[in-house]
């Protein structure tokens, strides 16, 4: 009995103690998986999990093409304070009859995957072989588009949100708001009932420009505030600044309730989130904002660009590794849902994508970052149909539409073989056409498919396993 | 079927504007949902890194060796006169000599004529095993011509021949799972895919065995020429322990060359190490090694060996090359570099 207990207790040290060297000997690779407000993250990272969980559908991928991946299970996460990511409840809804999209996110979660595998190449054969654990974050996209506020002060941020709320894309959306700044005095005295009702007219405002498809919606709370709903930090709207500045004036109010939220906000979620992460998935619904119209087209790319001018890309030195630096030497840029389109157009979508981040792309290049761009549906909700229209043969995907639960094909509009034209066409999304001026598009939003993971197969996708080899497969080797 | 045209201000509805189409759920056989459906191909897509890389080197290589083996009219009709009439003479010799062996004495003729037969047969096998291993060597470029076909097309066709036939070439060696991979590969519908899919099932094994053997050839080259005092005999060493490696490697691809063969392959490797000009290039894989020279002036020979050294490493990625059957896509070719400083690692404590 004695015996028993002491090796009991010895098992426990031995183990914790295998634990805390483990962290050594077992790497981990965060994944930031960046998208607006429905560019499909949640989606994607339950896609991640369940395909390397169940890989039967993963020939794409290197390791597990060579039959290296010996195990694969969701680990205990390495961040105590976060909400575990949802998986089981995800995966429920897809694979329940009838399948439903996860519900939208709306606070931070984590989820860690991992994978326990055999090294490629000499030591393929030699000792138990590896694992590697793989953190991926899922956040509100709305709460993305704040990264760029971190560059900017209140005042030239108030001067291009009314420039922008004035401009001939938004005017329509911003009249509630602008009529009630009209009635405010920047210079007055700070009183909060007034205060609070420019900070609702604004987010008012926000939520109609989001309605109409618009991606550039700082600051991201006033749409999902999360548990900072009524606070101070939340409580503010842009204005003009005064002529004569004033300690206590209601302008000089809102711009510390801007700092405060730069502060509490917008730096906290930057650094827990993203600054430290390995790989980077930019996930762009590009047919959706294509389908929103121009001006919906150039306010995401407008608001990639800013968030992906926050992030570090490149190659680490080896100063920084050794500090526990880390920097993003892999960048994909993921053209999302793109089972919308059939796959003659996948390289247009890919095309268009790629040129859409381009400035951003540049720069992580330059910076010594491997770049891929990939059209990939996380989870493919429809095949591919061959129709014709007007006696033309017409390229079309066919799949559940998921308002009416019938079956329909579409094609969902033509991409050019150049993305030129149409960036061209959105390029200042405040003075851009309401629509495009030789093209239509259209997203129709489709059921998810009916799929189980009993054959050991993940869900349906297009190119996931590519994604994934890029993203992982270089550190199983 | 009804149809739903969002076209604007009454324009015709070209194939640029989106179109959806009820579909008739009553059809005659329910149509594959996405879980079933094959996987959509991808639309070819410029790859800037597989566009600057042209032609695999084993393909140049290839082209290069049949263009060298292609002799005038002339000199083929000189060489099998004198090829006939030296077999006829021997022929001849030998009939003759028996014949008087029976002359001589009636046992000795018969033990005679066992003797010849004996050879005879020998001969035949000899013959047969080298016309087997050429009819191997040339499975495995027929397959390279298949996964070059492969990796261009966007049916799954040439790709599924090329799967079959790797499944007949390793039909002997169940361990590497050929069959299971054919099985499997038929989800794939993309060439370059299967490809893929083919080379990361079935190479990694073959790849770490032959980067293993020229790795070992370099080791032993480089310790012959260290340690042999003799410059002409070193030279002929050299040569045997090089062809031993090709053949090895061969074999380890699944050619199994035979004498002639082996010739065969040695022409061609040399064509590649010459075509790459590797040989002018050898001093930039010992730079690390020699530590700028210095080791090298210590001591001449150690200089030499590790020459040598580089340069089998150099003949052993060429022999990978030319003898894999898939091209190096999905992973990594052999750096003769790296096999050279594995080859020599213990070389530089010594050397110090």
């Amino acid at each position: 009995m004695r015996l028993g207990e002491i090796a009991d207790s010895l098992l426990e040290r031995v183990e914790t103690a295998t634990e805390r060297a483990g962290a050594w000997f077992e790497p981990s690779l965060r994944i930031g998986v960046t998208g607006l407000s429905g560019a499909g993250k949640t989606v994607f990272i339950t896609a991640l999990a369940a395909s390397l969980l169940h890989r039967g559908r993963l020939a794409g991928f290197a390791p597990e093409a060579e039959g290296r991946i010996l195990s694969a299970g969701l680990g205990s996460q390495p961040d105590p304070a976060l909400p575990r990511f949802a998986y089981e409840r995800h995966l429920e809804a897809l694979t329940a009859v009838p399948p439903r999209w996860p519900e939208s996110t709306r606070s931070v979660s984590q989820l860690r995957i991992s994978l326990r595998h055999r090294p490629a190449g000499i030591l393929g054969g030699i000792g138990a072989g590896g694992v590697l654990h793989v953190d991926i974050v899922d956040y509100p996209g709305e709460w993305l588009v704040d990264l760029p506020l971190l560059e900017i002060d209140y005042d030239a941020w108030a001067e291009a949100a009314l420039a922008a709320a004035r401009s001939p894309a938004r005017r329509a959306h911003a009249a509630g708001w602008l009529k009630a700044l009209a009635s405010a005095d920047p210079a007055a005295e700070h009183h909060e009932p007034a205060a609070e009702a420019l900070a609702a007219a604004f987010s008012d405002y926000l939520a109609r420009c989001r309605r109409a498809g618009l991606a550039a919606l700082a600051p991201g709370r006033f749409l999902l505030p999360g548990d900072l709903a009524g606070s101070p930090a939340l409580t503010f709207a842009p204005l003009p600044a005064p002529e004569a500045p004033r300690k206590t004036s209601l302008h000089a109010e809102m711009r510390r309730r801007f700092e405060a939220y730069k502060r509490v906000v917008v730096k906290p979620f930057f650094q827990d989130h993203f600054a430290r992460i390995d790989r980077q998935v930019v996930l762009i619904d590009a047919l959706g904002a294509l389908a929103h119209g121009p001006r919906a087209f150039g306010d995401l790319m407008e608001s990639l660009e800013g968030t992906l001018a926050a992030f570090r890309h490149g190659r680490a030195g080896w100063i920084e590794r050794l500090l526990g630096g880390r920097r993003i030497d892999r960048l994909l840029i993921a053209a999302s849902k793109a089972d919308h389109l059939h796959h003659s157009a996948h390289g247009a979508l890919t095309r268009l994508v790629e040129a859409m981040v381009s400035e951003a792309a540049g720069r992580a290049a330059y910076r010594g970052a491997e770049l891929r761009g990939v059209a990939l549906a996380a989870i493919r909700a429809t095949v591919e149909h061959e129709a014709s229209a007007g006696g033309r043969p017409l390229a079309m995907v066919r799949g559940r539409r998921a308002d009416t639960g019938r079956e329909i094909a579409v094609h969902a509009g033509s991409l050019p073989d150049d993305p030129a034209a149409l960036i061209a066409a959105a390029a200042d999304p405040g003075t851009a056409a309401a629509d495009w001026p030789d093209a239509a598009f259209a997203q129709i939003p489709f059921a998810p498919p009916r799929w189980s993971t009993d054959a050991g197969k993940g869900p349906p996708h297009i190119r996931l396993d590519k994604a994934l080899d890029f993203l992982i497969g270089d550190r199983m080797e | 079927m009804a149809s739903d045209r969002p076209g604007r201000n009454g324009r015709p509805t070209g194939p640029r504007r989106p179109v959806i189409l009820e579909i008739d759920e009553a059809g005659p056989e329910p149509a594959p949902g996405p879980a079933e459906a094959p996987p959509v191909p991808d639309e070819p897509y410029p790859d800037t890194e597989e566009a600057a890389a042209g032609p695999p080197a084993a393909e140049r290589a290839l082209r290069r060796a049949a263009r060298s083996s292609r002799t005038s009219w002339i000199g083929r009709l000189f060489w099998t006169g004198i090829g006939g009439l030296v077999a006829l003479g021997l022929t001849l010799w030998l009939t003759e000599f028996v014949a008087r062996l029976f002359e001589r004495a009636a046992w000795l003729g018969w033990l005679g004529a066992a003797l010849l037969a004996a050879a005879a047969i020998a001969l035949l096998a000899v013959l047969l095993r080298e016309a087997a291993a050429l009819a191997r060597l040339g499975r495995v470029e027929g397959l390279q011509r298949l996964a070059a076909s492969a990796l261009a097309s966007e049916a799954p066709g040439p790709g599924l021949r090329l799967l079959e036939g790797l499944a007949g070439l390793y039909r002997a060696r169940p361990e590497l799972g050929a069959a299971e991979t054919l099985a499997r590969g038929r989800g794939i519908a993309e060439g370059p895919d299967i490809v893929a899919f083919a080379e990361r099932r079935l190479m990694p094994g073959l790849d770490t065995a032959a980067e293993g053997a020229v790795s070992r050839a370099a080791g032993r080259v480089a310790t012959l020429t260290a340690l042999l005092p003799m410059p002409a005999l070193d030279l002929l060493l050299v040569l045997l322990v090089n062809i031993r490696m090709i053949r090895r490697i061969a074999e380890i691809y699944g050619g199994r060359a035979g004498w002639l063969g082996s010739w065969r392959l040695l022409k061609a490797v040399a064509a590649h190490v010459v075509a790459t000009g590797a040989i002018s290039a050898t001093d930039d894989l010992l730079g690390p090694l020699v530590g700028g020279g210095l080791l090298g002036q210590l001591s001449r020979r150690f200089g030499e060996a590790t020459v040598n050294a580089a340069l089998t490493a150099r003949v052993g990625t060429a022999a990978i090359e030319v003898c894999r059957p898939l091209p190096f896509r999905a992973r990594p070719a052999p750096k003769a570099r790296n096999l050279v400083l594995g080859a020599l690692k213990g070389w530089r404590g010594n050397g110090r």
